[in-house]
């Protein structure tokens, strides 16, 4: 008994923490911050840093791997996003968590189809662990110039497309971030 | 469990040391399981089976961040309101409560540090990989503390503490122990210039629960004395890496080898004496970018490389039930859902060639590919395995997309004068938009199978593969049907067919439910197979994001 209200008690302390200090910001996941990550571009092996855009940029941070077929017809749109907003201040971020077992074969996927916004690998599954906990893909999630998150997006349907991008425009049209 | 308690509150303790501008956050991702099946088929079970057996699961992830700080846990439970009983011994389906992926972590320019779960993998996963396989259900981590050093041009890492594997099994639906093997890394790079790095890494793993000695019965290897059984007691691997990008504009290396000590102990009729077998591991890729073409080519050279956890005694002497946890996940070479039996003692290089056309005046962009692969001692030793397959894809405007693939898979023992295994396959992937608002996803894999050509045991060929389809009716409604179909003579039922249904409450969270059969048997994910149940009944699962 005694070992299991101590697991509880540790289960709860996030919560507790959240008690105890909720009167300094907001308790909702959206209008939140998230954790920025640093990991190594999947193609030039440069060093990308989210926390370089986080809070000046509109950003989308997109999992995905080559074993998921929606993933892959997404990834045209997230490019076409990236040529047409990324001088406005968009900046998409593609987070491959294939294992490190099929990871040579990442790369030349991505520079067949000539993708150029960065694409960055999951080495250790630790990115997906903090942002994506369920290790969904596609998942991807929208973050405004103000560093906090407006939406999340589970699964890619194409149709949606468009009024995902007018969502973009929408926030790269807002002020930056304090 | 009340030092862990301790600790976290310490932590927490600190946490209004943060700047006073800093804000909470918290994040819920909330998924319910709920399985209903109508037949169960386990074999410790009274008649290898049991009838209208109902659980449920639940995972509750909870991430906090304020200021550098990261604390995140997940509470896993498990119900069974009537669990099935084995024929003997005590049920491994139990009602169960505890907190996984407990972490907190603290970040600071380039320094993080890491108390609690945290994934991690060394290099190309050679020397040390616990992160998460979803395909397959399995996820270990290590508890303890890492600490990571991610500048210029030397990066650093360390880390110490025990392997914490996710007990409530989502395949099995059983509860496993953790294995509490005892590990110490450290791994450090340094870039020489912009394009080349070169590591270093040093991994330790202490059997705790050594006591437990395998049930190996045989003579010496020198004949000297009748071996009793072994033990495993330390496990230590060191290996360096290289990699090279961008040279000539067009050319990426990578190269990393490994040594495995092992320290294990075998009892004779002369006493105990020392037994390790040491292994060694290498791996060399070069990817080369011609303008539109893209050539992978990649060997590898295990042998004797096998780290996994050590058995747990509470399992030892279980039945149907998963005993030992990978740590590694070295290159396989192979598609990702290959049965890859043999990644431990086998050669192999790989080829794959990549062409893509400009695209069309409609926006579609096409690519060919080329895939083949040679093994020696695979699937055994002294045996051969050739795998090739061709294919098209095309990337459309509009979220279209097609492929097709078509490979030739034989596995041959020579010396037999033996097929294995005679596979041809076929595999189509297509994603339609049909009109405004809907879009269909249909999959199919077909595989021809022979078994033992040649033996006197041969088998009539058989047909394996699945197909789907899904409808998406955005925002809210996902409808998919399902045929998975095993043709073996060993199979009473050749079908499985079964339906989904999704609903979207908004974004991120979802219900789903999924009525009928579907197919189990081995299934393999970076050359880590576990054998997974046939299932007929009725899931239901909801993820919730808030």
């Amino acid at each position: 008994m005694v070992k299991l209200l101590s697991m509880f008690a540790v289960a709860l302390i996030p919560l507790s923490a959240c008690g105890t200090t909720s009167g300094t910001g907001t308790s909702a996941s959206n209008g939140a911050e998230i954790r920025a990550f640093k990991a190594d571009d999947i193609v030039t092996q440069a060093p990308f840093d989210l926390a370089k855009h986080l809070g000046k940029d509109v950003v989308l941070v997109s999992f995905w791997a080559t074993f998921c077929e929606p993933c892959k017809a997404e990834m045209p749109f997230l490019q076409a996003f990236h040529d047409r907003h990324a001088a406005a201040g968009l900046t998409i971020v593609s987070v491959d968590i294939d294992g490190p077992d099929t990871e040579a074969e990442v790369a030349p996927y991505v520079r067949k189809q000539g993708y150029t916004y960065p694409i960055v690998i999951d080495r250790d599954g630790s990115i997906a662990q903090a942002l994506n906990p369920t290790s969904s893909a596609p998942y991807s999630l929208v973050i405004g110039r103000d560093g906090k998150v407006k939406k999340r997006l589970s699964g890619f349907q194409p149709a949606e497309a468009p009024a995902l991008e007018k969502e973009l425009e929408a926030l790269l049209a807002e002020p930056g971030g304090s | 469990m009340i030092r862990a308690s301790l600790a976290a509150l310490l932590v927490l303790a600190i946490v209004p040391a943060a700047h006073a501008e800093d804000k909470v956050v918290l994040d819920f991702t909330e998924s319910f399981f709920a399985d209903w099946h109508w037949t169960l088929d386990d074999p410790p079970l009274t008649d290898g089976k049991a009838e209208d057996v109902i659980d449920f699961r639940n995972r509750l992830n909870v991430r906090l961040r304020y200021g550098h700080w990261n604390f995140g846990v997940r509470l896993d439970a498990a119900l069974f309101p009537s669990p099935p009983v084995p024929t003997s011994g005590a049920s491994q389906y139990q009602n169960d409560l505890r907190p996984e992926e407990m972490f907190v972590s603290y970040e600071d320019g380039p320094w993080k540090l890491t108390l609690g779960d945290d994934y991690l993998t060394v290099g190309r996963g050679m020397a040390l990989s616990l992160r998460k396989f979803d395909e397959i259900g399995f996820a270990t981590s290590l508890r303890g503390a890492h600490l990571e050093y991610r500048g210029s041009p030397v990066r650093l890492r360390l880390g110490v503490g025990l392997t914490n594997t996710v007990n409530v099994d989502l395949v099995e639906e059983k509860l496993v122990p953790d294995p509490n093997d005892a590990v110490a890394f450290v791994r450090a790079e340094w870039s020489a210039t912009k394009q080349l790095r070169v590591g270093a890494h040093l991994v330790d793993i202490e059997r705790r629960a050594s006591d437990i000695r395998n049930g190996l019965i045989g003579w010496a290897d020198d004949g000297s004395a009748f071996v009793q059984n072994s033990k495993e007691l330390r496990s230590t691997i060191g290996g360096v890496s290289v990699a090279a990008n961008g040279l000539g504009g067009f050319l990426d290396l990578y190269g990393e080898a490994d040594y495995l000590v092992n320290d294990d102990e075998r009892e004779t009729l002369t006493g105990s004496e020392p037994s390790g077998k040491n292994g060694s591991a290498l791996y060399l890729s070069a990817s080369a970018n011609a303008g539109a073409t893209n050539v992978l080519l990649e060997g590898k050279r295990y042998e004797n490389y096998v780290i996994a956890s050590s058995k747990h005694p509470d399992t030892v002497d279980e039945t149907a039930i998963t005993q030992t946890f990978p740590y590694i996940q070295p290159p396989t070479l192979e598609r990702i859902d290959q049965r890859v039996v043999n990644n431990h003692d086998v050669t192999g290089v790989h080829l794959r060639v990549d062409h893509g056309f400009a695209k069309t005046d409609q926006g579609d962009r096409h690519s060919l590919f080329a895939s083949a692969a040679f093994f020696v001692d695979a699937p055994a030793e002294d045996e051969w395995t050739f795998h090739g397959y061709v294919g098209w894809e095309r990337i459309g405007a509009g979220g279209r997309r097609m492929q097709v693939q078509l490979g030739l898979r034989q596995e041959e023992a020579p010396d037999e004068d033996i097929i294995r295994l005679r596979m041809v396959h076929f595999d189509l992937d297509w994603f339609e938009v049909i009109t405004a608002g809907v879009d269909v996803q249909l999959h199919w894999t077909h595989e021809f199978r022979d078994e033992g050509i040649g033996a006197p045991t041969l088998r009539d060929g058989y047909q394996e593969g699945t197909f789907y389809v899904s409808v998406n009716l955005p925002p809210h409604w996902s409808v998919t049907g399902q045929v998975e179909y095993l043709t073996s003579e060993d199979n009473a039922h050749p079908t499985f067919p079964g339906a989904f249904l999704q609903y979207k409450l908004d974004t991120d969270s979802f219900v789903r439910i999924f009525v009928g059969r579907s197919k189990g048997g081995l299934k393999c994910s970076g050359g880590i197979c576990r054998i997974f149940p046939d299932f007929d009944g009725v899931k239901l699962e909801a993820t919730l994001r808030f």
